[in-house]
């Protein structure tokens, strides 16, 4: 397995790909989170000085609105490590390097293992790389009140971390159960982007939570949506348990996590959904005649 | 763990995809220390028994075992067999050293290795080129350079020499008898057995997903017959005469000529020529193994019903190998008797069947298309002998009642090309 394992590192680092996706997911992390941040803030400044906020008593812009950002900056820049992973089993096929690579390994189990593993730690990276990049961008582009403290800092990058890893072992499975790289990707990207959202729509509740990229935004989401609701009930002597209810929703809506579960329950979703496509590559690649 | 044998046997191996069957009921096997063909044309089923040997397809039935075990218990499969299925298999932007490191990792030896096999292939200048810039035979030597690594015990290969020069073919076909002459085992695909007929001791030959004939090259040569045809003043005088010498294998032609088998051109003009018969014509023709070869899987394309025109010979007299049991072990075809197509050379062809042109056929000391220059130091096998294992199933039928001595030694192919 050790072998393997190198040897899958090796294919990575032996070819372009890996900057190639690298490159662009940092500049969507930096676009995203530096454009959004300065955002929020133009309009947090105005809603303090409306009448509304006045009214509840609240100091609006002392709330970490830079979390929300950074949750949607990590969901929208998983779209690399996507592509990334839906390469790593489909690419051999369609290059019929996978002949290979079955012939020098024990069995197709032990390859496919290898595999899961190195892309596990690819996938990590580039959680490391895109929350690092957001945080950096977070700190540039928003208010200094706005920011998260570091605890909560931390805990929203490492839901990050997670959510890219998970995303990049979903969309292997995926690409090892399609087998081809553009079925893979056009059909993740086109189910992210547009199908589940249009599914989303007409599901009430905390159905769209369950969905695959329900679950996955959920998971950073819903951090970034607590913290905030977490903090309003210091600043506001009137949020009681319905109101604080409402207010998270409406916090989880714009971090893009709409009806989403705590960040837990959506993470657990979320891994069994990775789970299933996994197994699910796993036993098309078992099957798979490699003529 | 495996036995270390180096043997390769295939046991009753069928696969079908959706409604073509693509290798029915297949069995043979492949012995260390020689070097085997597996013959048959295009769509016969020889790469999906290759990819099926190397667990890369799943039969429908049957199995196969390398060493002893199937290719998913070997361990770690890369030091045992190494195989060359395709000329593609690279990622077209690593390079071939990069390629080859990879794998040297995968099957845990060392990245030196990975230069050696290069230098052995003759691709030590490319190794820093991204295999996509590869013409195709440099990509055949990659991939034959990435089979060697693990220094395997066994070696598949798939139609190798395509794209190779001249000059690779004959460095390949020296490799592989070096290599099978240490006792390791080659096994070889090939569509033309002109292409290997130098290189193998022994061939498997499969036609339409089923072996027609398994077993060695040498049953094959020897059931190679000529014939002479001869035109005679009187044909009735000249058969009671070459009766009388003992000849009794003459039949008329068609076109009103004598075949005489199993006697040279200059007997039956003696015979003549004591008898006082004139001849007008003489000719002495040759059945050479790639006719044989033809024969054998002819019945690819052709369906149940021997194709127009070719039926059984007149006389019956004439055609090694004689009998009935000449041909495949099952039925299903096409055309069991060893016959020739009327208007046999000499005349145009009359009903020729679809598909069938002797593109193989060659006078005698023409060498078959395909051939390449001979490896200088090249030595034919001395003292082949057939395997234990129970070929005598075919072998016995391909061979002549009364065996004529081979018109060549066993790979003496090339000394008249030399």
């Amino acid at each position: 397995m050790g072998r393997l394992i190198s040897a899958e590192f090796r294919k990575i680092l032996t070819t372009k790909m890996w900057w190639a996706l690298l490159i662009p997911t940092v500049a969507l992390a930096a676009l995203w989170s530096i454009g959004g941040n300065a955002l929020v803030g133009a309009i947090v400044d105005q809603t303090d000085q409306s009448e509304i906020a006045g009214a509840v008593k609240a100091n609006v812009s002392n709330l970490p609105w830079s979390t929300l950002i950074f949750a949607r900056t990590v969901n929208i820049s998983a779209l690399f490590p996507i592509v990334f992973g839906a390469l790593a089993v489909s690419s051999e096929i369609n290059r019929r390097t996978i002949t290979t690579s079955y012939l020098t390994a024990p069995n197709r189990g032990t390859l496919l293992g290898a595999k899961l593993i190195t892309y596990a730690i690819w996938g990590l990276a580039f959680g490391v790389v895109i929350t690092g990049v957001d945080s950096i961008g977070m700190a540039i582009a928003s208010h200094p009140e706005q920011l998260p403290d570091a605890v909560s800092w931390l805990e929203i990058a490492g839901t990050g971390i997670l959510s890219c890893m998970l995303w990049t072992l979903l969309a292997m499975g995926i690409g090892a159960l399609f087998g081809s790289p553009i079925a893979a990707i056009i059909s993740l990207l086109l189910y992210t982007l547009l199908v589940e959202n249009l599914i989303g729509l007409v599901l009430p509740d905390n159905w769209p939570g369950i969905l695959i990229n329900g679950s996955a935004d959920g998971l950073t989401g819903s951090v970034a949506a607590q913290l905030i609701v977490d903090k309003v009930s210091t600043i506001s002597p009137y949020f009681n348990q319905e109101a604080q209810d409402a207010a998270s929703n409406i916090a989880r809506t714009l971090a893009g996590a709409r009806g989403a579960f705590d960040w837990w329950i959506s993470g657990l979703i979320f891994a069994a959904w990775t789970a299933a496509f996994v197994v699910g590559g796993w036993f098309m690649s078992k099957q798979r005649d490699i003529t | 763990m495996h036995d270390g044998s180096g043997r390769i046997v295939v046991q009753g191996l069928s696969k079908q995809f959706g409604p073509i069957i693509a290798v029915n009921n297949l069995s043979f096997t492949v012995e260390p220390g020689s070097v085997t063909g597996f013959l048959g044309p295009n769509g016969a089923g020889k790469t999906t028994t290759l990819r099926m040997l190397l667990g890369l397809v799943r039969p429908t039935a049957g199995g196969s075992t390398i060493n002893g075990l199937p290719f998913e218990q070997l361990g770690n499969p890369g030091r045992v067999v190494g195989a060359v299925l395709e000329a593609q298999g690279f990622h077209p932007t690593r390079t071939a050293r990069n390629h080859l490191r990879v794998y040297a990792t995968a099957m845990g030896v060392p990245d030196e290795r990975a230069d050696q096999v290069l230098a052995l292939v003759g691709l030590s200048e490319a190794g820093h080129r991204a295999a996509g810039s590869f013409s195709l035979g440099m990509k055949q030597r990659l991939a034959l350079a990435t089979a060697l690594l693990g220094d395997p015990q066994v070696l598949v290969l798939d139609e190798p020499a395509n794209g190779l020069d001249p000059e690779g073919i004959a460095w390949l076909r020296a490799f592989l008898q070096s290599f099978a002459r240490t006792g390791r085992t080659v096994l070889i695909s090939s569509h033309l057995l002109a292409e290997v007929e130098q290189t193998v001791d022994q061939v498997v030959i499969i036609s339409r997903g089923q072996t027609v004939y398994y077993g060695g090259l040498d049953y094959l040569r020897q059931s190679q017959q000529s014939r002479v045809l001869v035109q005679a003043a009187d044909p009735q005088a000249l058969v009671t005469k070459l009766q009388e010498a003992g000849v009794n294998a003459v039949e008329p032609t068609p076109d009103g000529r004598l075949a005489i088998t199993g006697v040279d051109r200059k007997t039956v003009a003696d015979t003549a020529m004591a008898a006082g018969i004139a001849l007008y014509d003489i000719q002495q023709e040759n059945v050479d193994l790639e006719q044989l070869f033809f024969r054998l899987t002819q019945g690819q394309y052709a369906g149940q019903q021997p194709p127009p025109g070719y039926g059984p010979p007149p006389g019956g007299g004439w055609g090694p190998p004689p009998g009935p049991g000449y041909g495949p072990p099952s039925g299903g075809y096409a055309a069991p008797t060893y016959a020739p197509p009327q208007g046999y050379p000499g005349t145009p062809p009359q009903g020729t069947p679809p598909g069938y042109a002797p593109p193989g056929y060659a006078p005698q000391g023409t060498p078959p298309q395909g051939y390449a220059a001979p490896q200088p130091g090249y030595a034919p096998p001395q003292d082949y002998v057939p395997p234990p294992v129970d070929p005598q199933q075919y072998q016995q039928q391909y061979q002549p009642q009364a065996a004529p001595p081979p018109e060549q030694p066993p790979g003496g192919g090339w000394g008249g090309n030399a």
